[in-house]
């Protein structure tokens, strides 16, 4: 996998999503982050190398579920694989996620194993 | 029958999904943590003095507070309590750090944060999104002495290896038990 974008305003959930894909053992040439979700649609309208993005949903100027539907809403990016990680864990909460147009959600906490199993439905 | 809507904010409800969430949490970020005490709504009003009592001794020691906010019918705030061994603790867990990594103030803040964020999350999820809609603040960082405006409505001890972690909540409306938010 050439890139992965995780989108997050906190630096401390960005590295740990880093080190559970390390951990899970992907393999990703670059990891690119963004700090909210209008700097996160800012780079997959410009980077086509990106291959799957993780979100969280709250996040300033632009939340996560705003995200995903400018993402779904740019013309060549309908099937790239979004998914949510974030502590809202309600089904009502995650639904919604899923109907904005994200692939897959995983709740906090969350640990290496969870997120690979999760990509690996999500994948293949 | 007491219907459960009718009373979404019992007290021991709240505090038993606080409970539920920090375990989950302590779990997926410790190999081995313990609960040391528990302390019940209306039992204590300052979990500090509890918290100084226990695990600073006569001296006192600089702690730091992560408090996140859930806003609903009931508002109130989960607040993580640690003293520096506990701050470090957590903060290892959290990042997946081995113990001789080093790590920085800022990390340790904004892990301290994601705990609280965590736990507060988990708790909204167990308890009260079933009765309504509910959203949580973004997560703060406090320095001691902090006073809280609210009830305290539960407080929790654990030890993660060396360290010392209270989780306590504390709601700011409904503090007559009935879980009416105040009008």
């Amino acid at each position: 996998m050439k890139k992965v974008l995780i989108v997050d305003d906190s630096s401390t959930m960005r590295r740990i999503i880093m080190r559970s894909l390390r951990q899970a053992g992907l393999q990703v040439d670059t990891i690119l982050e963004a700090e909210n979700g209008a700097q996160g649609l800012a780079t997959v309208q410009s980077d086509p190398e990106v291959e799957l993005v993780f979100s969280d949903v709250n996040m300033p100027e632009m939340n996560g579920l705003e995200f995903v539907k400018g993402v779904r809403a740019t013309r060549d990016k309908r099937s790239l694989p979004i998914v949510m990680i974030s502590s809202e864990g309600s089904e009502a909460f995650i639904q919604q996620a899923m109907d904005c147009g994200a692939n897959g959600y995983v709740t906090k906490p969350f640990t290496p194993e969870s997120i690979k199993q999760r990509l690996e439905g999500l994948l293949g | 029958m007491a219907d459960q809507k009718s009373d979404p904010m019992d007290s021991k409800r709240l505090f038993q999904a606080l409970e539920e969430a920090a375990k989950e949490t302590f779990e997926t970020i410790a190999t081995s943590f313990e609960k040391q005490v528990r302390v019940g709504s209306g039992e204590v009003n300052d979990p500090a003095q509890i918290f100084k009592q226990i695990v600073d001794g006569e001296h006192g020691q600089v702690h730091i507070c992560a408090k996140v906010d859930f806003l609903g019918e009931v508002t109130g705030q989960v607040i993580l309590r640690c003293n520096a061994q506990g701050a470090l603790d957590i903060s290892r867990g959290l990042l997946m750090m081995d113990a001789g990594e080093a790590i920085q103030i800022d990390e340790v803040e904004d892990a301290l944060a994601e705990c609280a964020n965590i736990i507060g999350g988990l708790m909204k999820t167990k308890a009260l999104d079933p009765h309504g809609s509910y959203k949580l603040g973004l997560p703060e960082i406090f320095r001691l002495p902090h006073d809280n405006e609210g009830v305290h409505g539960g407080s929790l001890l654990y030890q993660i290896k060396q360290g010392i972690i209270s989780v306590e909540i504390w709601r700011l409306h409904g503090a007559d038990g009935t879980g009416r938010a105040a009008a």
